[in-house]
């Protein structure tokens, strides 16, 4: 048979147009799922459900929101914050990635230093306040200063994780090359401990957003959470609305930016654990 | 061989040499080896970790002249004694009572939609955006409107605890059912099972462990949230003692504060941790 | 029999004779359970009230349940969530409660601070001598609060300019002992706070007086419209029991600090909650004076863009309980 004459229609498969990977069923439920939450919002706002009529409707928020954006405070409020968040958790990183590594390879240094993080772990970064006004030299410190302590936990433990659940064999079969221990180090321990590393960078990331809502109680003057409170102290409270939409869409943003990332950098991790590993890393 | 290869202890400082050198088992008994545990060199240099924290934060207070509203480890020490004990046992139990509640008020209401946005995939599409929307916005910044909405100051602790364990546990659910193995249910449903058994006994257990998981994270953002809403929002428990010594400027009252919610906040994630791996006996990692 | 017909007559009229008084005072007997907000630690003398029970000769049968602020924005978000309808309110917020519900009303004067309330202090080894080298750096206080006002008339008066940021007091506290801000002004008792702790110095010439009668501000009763229509009486019984507060501050002002050093748990030391006090003044009267000062935070709020519509406070005070109190002693 000449291979014209094949019936292949059970065998291709037809690639989905780009038109129908955007407008199918799925697509419409996710959309239905948001919009449906903007309208109940709307809703209970609205006919006053038991209390909910005295916390602002979406039409204010948006008002608000549109106000707000196009002001110069607003952009001022945004550097701040970013400026603030991201460097307590990139310092976190600097400083808890070697430590956890260092804790995860070498027993000594594990029994000097991981009980004193264990100890320190469970208190919340918000109890770090106090501390961190009388500790600090300059103002903007401070609050990067909670973003770090929030950040730092998740890392150091990831890091840990990571480092401890590299299967035996590597170890095994680079002994049995003739590596010595910083060869080890270096091609096993370290690569070994990326995935984890970068899922432990993006909860960090996460948590150093919300840590900078608790930080910014403190800040005098720019800041989305410093809005936040000041709002309240001022009675605006489509304002905390906006503030709380800011936070949570940059610190979305930052999160996914530290993931696409890590990526290229960890280009084996979807085969191996990418469950449970994609679960942790989102948060 | 399999056995002999359980048996390894970790007794040699790298993590090479633990993969590479193993030991015979010796039978000692219970007495000889808590023994060993307590003089062995790696408890010596547990607790020399924390005299070494301790020590520097003596130096650091004394030598630098920025840090000097700090106290010293002994006058935070000594505070430990001054604290009316009766008053400062009830707040813990004032904010164990908040933590308890707001968390097993998540794990009521966040698990069963956890399950059914994971089980279900028409359920999935219309829920869970809608919870990956809001999930991104700190627990802490809905303090304000909790003030507005709720009309008991316990209420709104209790709504600020339970949005905090809300999120990690439906999140840590969902992750956990989509990501059970295929081969477990189609093995169960090649055995005959009913939808109820399926869900029951095969895949709530196989999930169990990243279920647990995310009670764990749960529990200590729980705790982060009791901190925060009692700091700023109320008057009784933990939180609201550490922000009050801070405003009286009673800064060693300020460590204790911060020392007894890290106990605590450990106690509750070990608590945790234990009834996790009771349901999870089947697994040797955790 | 006849013995002991006697000796209860006799003690009944005893009795009676000894309630004159007290049935003389009262101004209604209705009993009732009201939620009255404070904030004991911005406005001391609240404790004393909560303590010594003013009202009680007046209105036998009210009880008082205390909701408790930190600070007196608490109290106006929770008076917005609709939990509370009367409270001792701080002079800027009183006026953005008024701003969000309009039928709250200002119906006695609690305290009526002059300059003895302010004090401008800058870290011990600033270079700063006076306040006038304040111009250029920044200060901070609660934005928004009466002290924003002060400062804002300060750099006014003395032709200087310097920034003002926003810090809780004793967030701001531990950051002049460390040396980041500049200055900063709060109220008491942060005021004392500070000189009993030692932490910086205090810029001459110690209180704010130099600026009077602009930095005057009024510390007010604050009624919901339901609450004045529901209980008139028992209103008109609580401000009266206020003007009490005030004669009692002024004389005996020890007792007054004791009883508010047991209200906040002996958290603050006495001689800080005595020389806080000694600072405070209180009005007697509740006149056009007192109007036009109200109207001057109102006018400030309304520049800063904090108040969305002008409020006219000769239109908002309702003097009529202060009056009518006035006027039936007179008698």
């Amino acid at each position: 048979m000449a291979p014209e004459q094949y019936d292949v229609s059970g065998v291709i498969i037809e690639k989905p147009s780009a038109a129908s990977k955007v407008f199918n069923a799925k697509n419409l439920l996710k959309v239905i799922s948001i919009v449906s939450l903007f309208v109940l919002w709307a809703l209970l706002v609205r006919f006053n459900v038991y209390r909910f009529g005295l916390l602002p409707t979406p039409a204010d928020v948006l008002t608000w929101g549109i106000e707000w954006v196009q002001g110069k405070l607003f952009w001022i409020d945004v550097a701040y914050t970013f400026a603030r968040v991201w460097g307590g958790v990139l310092t976190a990183c600097l400083i808890a990635i070697p430590m956890g590594l260092m804790i995860g390879w070498n027993k000594v240094f594990s029994d000097f230093t991981f009980p004193m993080v264990e100890i320190l772990r469970p208190i919340p970064g918000i109890a770090y306040i106090p501390v961190a006004i009388m500790f600090l030299p300059w103002e903007e410190a401070s609050t990067a200063f909670i973003c770090f302590i929030g950040a730092f936990f998740p890392i150091i433990v990831n890091t840990i994780t990571g480092v401890k659940t590299i299967d035996r064999s590597y170890f095994r079969a680079a002994l049995c090359l003739g590596s010595n221990p910083r060869q080890i180090f270096w091609h096993i321990v370290v690569p070994g401990a990326l995935p984890y590393i970068s899922t432990g960078m993006a909860l960090g990331m996460g948590i150093g957003w919300m840590a900078s809502v608790a930080g910014e109680m403190i800040s005098g003057k720019y800041g989305l959470g410093y809005r936040i409170w000041e709002s309240y102290t001022l009675i605006r409270y489509p304002l905390i609305v906006v503030g709380m939409i800011c936070i949570g869409f940059l610190g979305l943003a930052s999160s996914a930016a530290i993931r696409y990332a890590t990526k290229r950098v960890v280009p084996w991790r979807k085969a191996i654990t990418e469950s449970l590993d994609e679960s942790i890393t989102k948060r | 061989m399999a056995t002999n290869a359980q048996t390894m202890t970790d007794t040699s400082d790298t993590l090479v040499s633990q993969t590479a050198v193993w030991k015979p088992v010796v039978k000692r008994s219970s007495w000889e080896q808590l023994k060993r545990k307590i003089f062995a060199l790696a408890t010596v240099r547990r607790i020399s970790s924390v005299l070494i924290f301790l020590a520097l934060w003596t130096v650091v207070v004394r030598f630098i002249p920025n840090f000097h509203q700090i106290p010293p480890p002994e006058q935070v020490f000594l505070a430990i004694f001054k604290i009316k004990v009766s008053v400062f046992f009830f707040e813990i139990f004032r904010s164990l009572y908040r933590v308890l509640s707001g968390f097993f008020l998540g794990i009521l209401i966040g698990f069963p939609i956890g399950v059914a946005i994971g089980y279900s995939r028409i359920l999935n599409y219309l829920l869970f955006p809608a919870v990956e929307m809001v999930r991104p916005i700190p627990p802490i910044a809905w303090i304000p409107l909790s003030v507005l909405f709720f009309v008991n100051i316990e209420s709104q602790i209790i709504f600020l605890t339970f949005y905090g364990a809300f999120f990690p546990t439906v999140y840590n659910t969902v992750g956990g059912i989509s990501g059970v193995d295929i081969r477990l249910p189609r093995a169960g449903m090649s055995f005959g099972v009913s939808k109820a058994q399926l869900l029951f006994r095969i895949i709530l257990p196989a999930a169990s462990p990243q279920i647990f998981a995310g009670l764990k994270i749960a529990i200590g953002i729980t705790w982060l949230m009791v901190v925060a809403a009692e700091m700023i929002a109320s008057k009784g428990g933990l939180g609201y003692l550490i922000w009050y010594n801070h405003t009286v400027m009673n800064y060693p009252f300020v460590f204790v504060g911060m020392g007894t919610i890290g106990v605590i906040g450990a106690l509750c994630s070990v608590g945790v941790d234990r009834v996790g791996k009771r349901f999870t006996k089947w697994l040797d990692i955790f | 029999m006849k013995f002991k017909m006697v000796m209860i007559s006799l003690l009944t009229v005893v009795f009676l004779f000894s309630s004159v008084p007290v049935f003389a005072q009262v101004i209604s007997d209705e009993k009732a359970k009201i939620v009255w907000g404070y904030c004991p630690y911005g406005m001391l003398e609240t404790g004393v009230m909560k303590g010594k029970q003013f009202w009680k000769p007046y209105l036998p049968n009210v009880d008082v349940e205390w909701f408790f602020g930190l600070y007196s924005p608490h109290l106006v978000n929770n008076w917005i969530a609709g939990k509370i309808e009367l409270a001792y309110l701080g002079n800027m917020p009183s006026v953005m409660l008024r701003a969000q519900k309009p039928d709250a009303k200002w119906v006695g004067i609690a305290v009526y601070p002059h300059g003895d309330v302010g004090a401008i202090f800058v870290p011990k080894d600033s270079k700063i001598q006076s306040v006038k080298e304040l111009n250029g750096k920044s200060v901070a206080t609660g934005v928004g609060s009466s002290h924003h006002r002060i400062l804002e008339e300060v750099m006014k008066q003395e032709n200087i300019k310097f920034d003002i940021m926003n810090q809780a007091p004793e967030v701001a506290i531990g950051n002049l002992e460390a040396g980041k801000i500049d200055a900063f002004c709060y109220w008491p008792p942060y005021i004392e706070m500070a000189k009993y702790k030692n932490i910086g110095r205090i810029l001459p010439p110690g209180n704010l007086k130099k600026y009077e009668p602009y930095v005057n501000a009024i510390w007010t009763i604050m009624v919901s419209e339901n609450f004045a229509k529901k209980y008139p009486k028992i209103l008109k019984g609580l401000i009266k029991a206020d003007l009490d507060l005030h004669r009692f501050m002024k004389e005996k002002p020890d007792e007054a600090a004791q009883i508010v050093f047991k209200e906040l748990e002996e958290k603050m030391p006495l001689q800080v909650l005595k020389a806080s006090l000694a600072s405070y003044d209180y009005a007697d009267r509740f006149d056009q004076e007192h109007i036009d000062v109200m109207q001057r935070d109102i006018d400030f709020l309304y520049s800063k863009g904090f108040v969305k519509k002008e409020i006219k406070a000769a239109e908002w005070a309702d003097t009529s309980y202060v009056k009518e109190i006035l006027s039936e002693k007179k008698k």
